[in-house]
């Protein structure tokens, strides 16, 4: 008696149950295929999304610039060395060709008034200064050394003679540079070259580091330039990175690297 | 092979070169040559099997650390601060020297280093330990505790954090 009254009201509790949930079940079912339906999602969500990322387009500078600014400003801070190595190089080539094209310019114009004024010196053939000393004594680069501004430690080097220990070399030549800086109080001025008979040591100076090449034989005018350039070609290529700590591959990269570009094109020619 | 710059400074005639070339190349001199500017010289050093290369800068004497070029101090890693142990007028400013040096190079590795051991008393020298506390005194006439200075430095950049100071 007892268990057929428990299964009558079983009965009664899940026809109250249809009677009262029944819309409620109908709803879950219509949410469960939305949520399902990858096209019925997509249909939905795609609108709230579009209005977010609207909002977000319209807003975005109010409440995340100075986030944002402030991420930007730590990243240039830490990364301030390598931001200013591969800029240098950039700016110096864009510099030196103004210059060069300047230069240029005024020399044709020279050029242009000389003919107008001596018209009959176009018989005679004449050769330019740097012409001749060309044909006096070719120069060679025989060295060449990356070295850090601050510690003259070594940060690369390739050479086609024996020389003293590089490592030397590179302390010595930061040693002088810093003292000629020093003691002429030219804060502004860095040291270029230095010149002994018929050699010299081409400086040129970057951010944190510079490239010395040592030069055999006479060294005319349009040659520094083409040496200038290709310096900073090299450095805009190859050392646009941090380079205060490098790695123990990069010496060996360097030095490989160097030697293609300073040195071989050197030896090919002809003594 | 990791290379770090040692700066050897201090007042004149103090014995930075002698100490010098006593690590480098293992010799002494009687003779006084004073030093112009700057010599630069390697050694490298093996430490626990580990190779280090010190770049030694040997500074000219000053009477005030302030005078030496402060371009010769950048990217030091390491100042040996000599003093005569037998003239007391060479670490009388030894304080406000390494106060400076500090103040151009944050956190470098500072040795002060009582030099010209041979040349004075026991006495003289624990005075001279209570007055300036060094962390070592040497002789680069007999080479004492020359090669054990040189050696610590270079244990002390390969690993920063292992020995006490």
């Amino acid at each position: 008696m007892g268990t057929t009254g428990s299964t009558q009201d079983k009965i009664l509790l899940e026809r109250l149950r249809d009677a009262l949930l029944s819309k409620d079940r109908q709803s879950v079912a219509e949410v469960k295929h939305i949520v399902e339906s990858k096209e019925e999602l997509s249909k939905r969500i795609n609108p709230i999304i579009t209005a977010h990322m609207k909002e977000l387009e319209e807003n975005f500078p109010a409440p995340y610039i100075e986030v944002v600014q402030k991420i930007v400003d730590q990243r240039m801070r830490q990364k301030q060395d390598e931001l200013i190595n591969i800029l240098y190089p950039r700016l110096g080539l864009l510099i030196r060709k103004y210059i060069n094209n300047e230069f240029r310019l005024l020399r044709e114009r020279l050029d242009q008034v000389l003919k107008e004024s001596y018209s009959y010196l176009r018989f005679w053939k004449r050769k330019t200064a740097d012409e001749i000393i060309i044909d006096l004594r070719p120069s060679i680069v025989e060295e060449v050394y990356i070295i850090s501004h601050e510690s003259g430690l070594l940060l690369g080097s390739a050479s086609s003679t024996e020389t003293a220990d590089k490592d030397m070399i590179a302390g010595m030549l930061t040693a002088i540079k810093a003292f000629v800086e020093d003691a002429f109080k030219r804060t502004d001025e860095e040291l270029r070259g230095i010149q002994y008979g018929n050699y010299e040591i081409m400086v040129h100076n970057f951010f944190n580091y510079y490239i010395a090449l040592a030069i055999a034989g006479t060294i005319s005018e349009q040659e520094r330039d083409e040496l200038a350039e290709k310096i900073l070609a090299f450095a805009a290529r190859e050392l646009n990175h941090d380079l205060q700590q490098p790695e123990p591959a990069f010496y060996a990269h360097m030095q490989k690297e160097l030697d293609a570009y300073f040195i071989k094109p050197y030896k090919a020619l002809p003594q | 092979m990791i290379s770090k710059k040692v700066v050897i400074t201090g007042h004149f005639g103090v014995g930075k070169t002698s100490l010098f070339n006593r690590f480098i190349t293992n010799t002494f001199n009687e003779k006084y040559l004073t030093t112009i500017g700057v010599r630069v010289d390697k050694k490298s050093v093996i430490v626990n099997g580990e190779e280090i290369s010190l770049i030694i800068w040997d500074l000219a004497g000053e009477v005030s650390q302030e005078k030496v070029p402060r371009s010769y101090f950048l990217g030091a890693s390491a100042i040996i601060y000599v003093f005569d142990l037998s003239r007391p007028a060479t670490f009388s400013r030894l304080e406000d020297d390494l106060v400076y040096i500090n103040s151009v190079l944050p956190n470098v590795l500072i040795r002060k280093v009582g030099n010209k051991k041979d040349l004075v008393s026991d006495q003289t020298l624990k005075d001279i330990r209570a007055q300036t506390q060094p962390h070592f005194f040497t002789s680069a006439r007999t080479g004492e505790n020359v090669e054990e200075l040189f050696e610590g430095i270079a244990r002390k950049l390969l690993r920063p954090f292992s020995n006490p100071e």
